[in-house]
């Protein structure tokens, strides 16, 4: 397999803009899970209280193009992007030298 | 589909989380015998990838409900199951410890579905459709579109029925029993997967068209 730089960067690209359109205009969700949780009053145990928690870091939203705009959401979605491509990198470097 | 804490009785989480051990072994050595330097980069932006491509949420589900990618299906059509295993996991536990989007009692769970039942059910698919259309006179193309929207579709739905019967045999905690539970979950994702199979099929007829090498048919 070679190594292709440039189809890299394209996915990054595609990652980024995924992770700003998922934290802004896509970002409403009401899976079937929710939906059936809510009939039930069934609510979430939460044992502990993650520091980016609904995706967001809780500032104040902007209006964009008519849109409120969540930067700190973005940003959030940004940062979790990166976190598991640094993971994601990391492992599958280590197994690979494991290989070599 | 992510399960928060208090959907699973313990017990459901914890064979769940037992089922998923052996496939992580099993996935992690065979990942240490293929990747090399050169697959490890690929691995890292295409699990970001799915990761980002998980937030986007669209309104086609039953009344009202939102779905998403669950992008393991993708993983394993492009890398292999073994691939969308790790990936999956390692996606699961940052959206548990950083977003509290899925709980940490639940992981074992949401990995059985999302990373384990959609890696290895989306891709036993993909392979069965090649091979099935493999003998009919049809266009390469088309086969790899097929195979992977099916692979996509198939893939997202059997993972929502692994969601419905660990939940199913939860009743205690969760209200619904199985009769409730699993076509609840398979039906509704099996309208949502359509998306999965979509993007599932336009993302690898890409891919099978800038690299040939990374779609492999045989």
């Amino acid at each position: 397999m070679k190594l292709d730089y440039v189809m890299l960067l394209k996915i990054l690209v595609v990652a980024a803009i995924l992770a700003f359109l998922g934290s802004w205009v896509a970002s409403y969700a009401y899976e079937p899970l929710d939906k059936a949780a809510e009939i039930l009053n069934l609510k979430e145990v939460e044992i502990f209280k993650a520091p980016l928690s609904g995706y967001t870091l809780g500032w104040k939203t902007i209006n964009l193009l008519g849109y409120e705009l969540d930067v700190s959401g973005v940003i959030a979605g940004i940062i979790g992007t990166l976190i598991v491509l640094i993971l994601a990198y990391a492992l599958a470097s280590v197994l690979s030298r494991k290989k070599s | 589909m992510h399960m928060p804490d208090g959907f699973l009785t313990l017990q459901v989480a914890t064979i769940a989380f037992l089922i998923d051990i052996p496939f992580w072994i099993l996935s992690f050595k065979k990942v240490r015998n293929t990747f090399d330097a050169k697959t490890a980069p690929l691995f890292g932006t295409l699990t970001a990838l799915i990761f980002a491509a998980q937030m986007v949420n669209w309104p086609i589900g039953p009344g009202g409900t939102t779905g998403h990618l669950i992008g393991s299906p993708l993983i394993s059509i492009l890398l292999s199951p073994y691939s969308g295993v790790i990936a999956l996991s390692i996606i699961l536990l940052v959206q548990a410890l950083v977003f509290n989007d899925g709980g940490l009692t639940t992981y074992g769970g949401n990995v059985l579905s999302m990373a384990v039942v959609g890696s290895f059910v989306g891709y036993a698919t993909y392979k069965a459709t090649l091979k099935i259309m493999g003998k009919l006179k049809v266009n390469e193309k088309a086969k790899i579109i097929v195979a992977s929207f099916l692979g996509g579709w198939i893939g997202i739905t059997f993972a929502a029925l692994s969601t419905g019967i660990q939940l199913g045999l939860s009743s205690s905690v969760f209200g619904y029993g199985l009769s409730i539970t699993v076509p609840v979950m398979t039906i509704s994702h099996a309208i949502i997967g359509i998306g999965e199979g979509a993007i599932t099929a336009a993302a690898v007829y890409y891919v099978s068209k800038v690299r040939p090498d990374l779609v492999r048919e045989e």
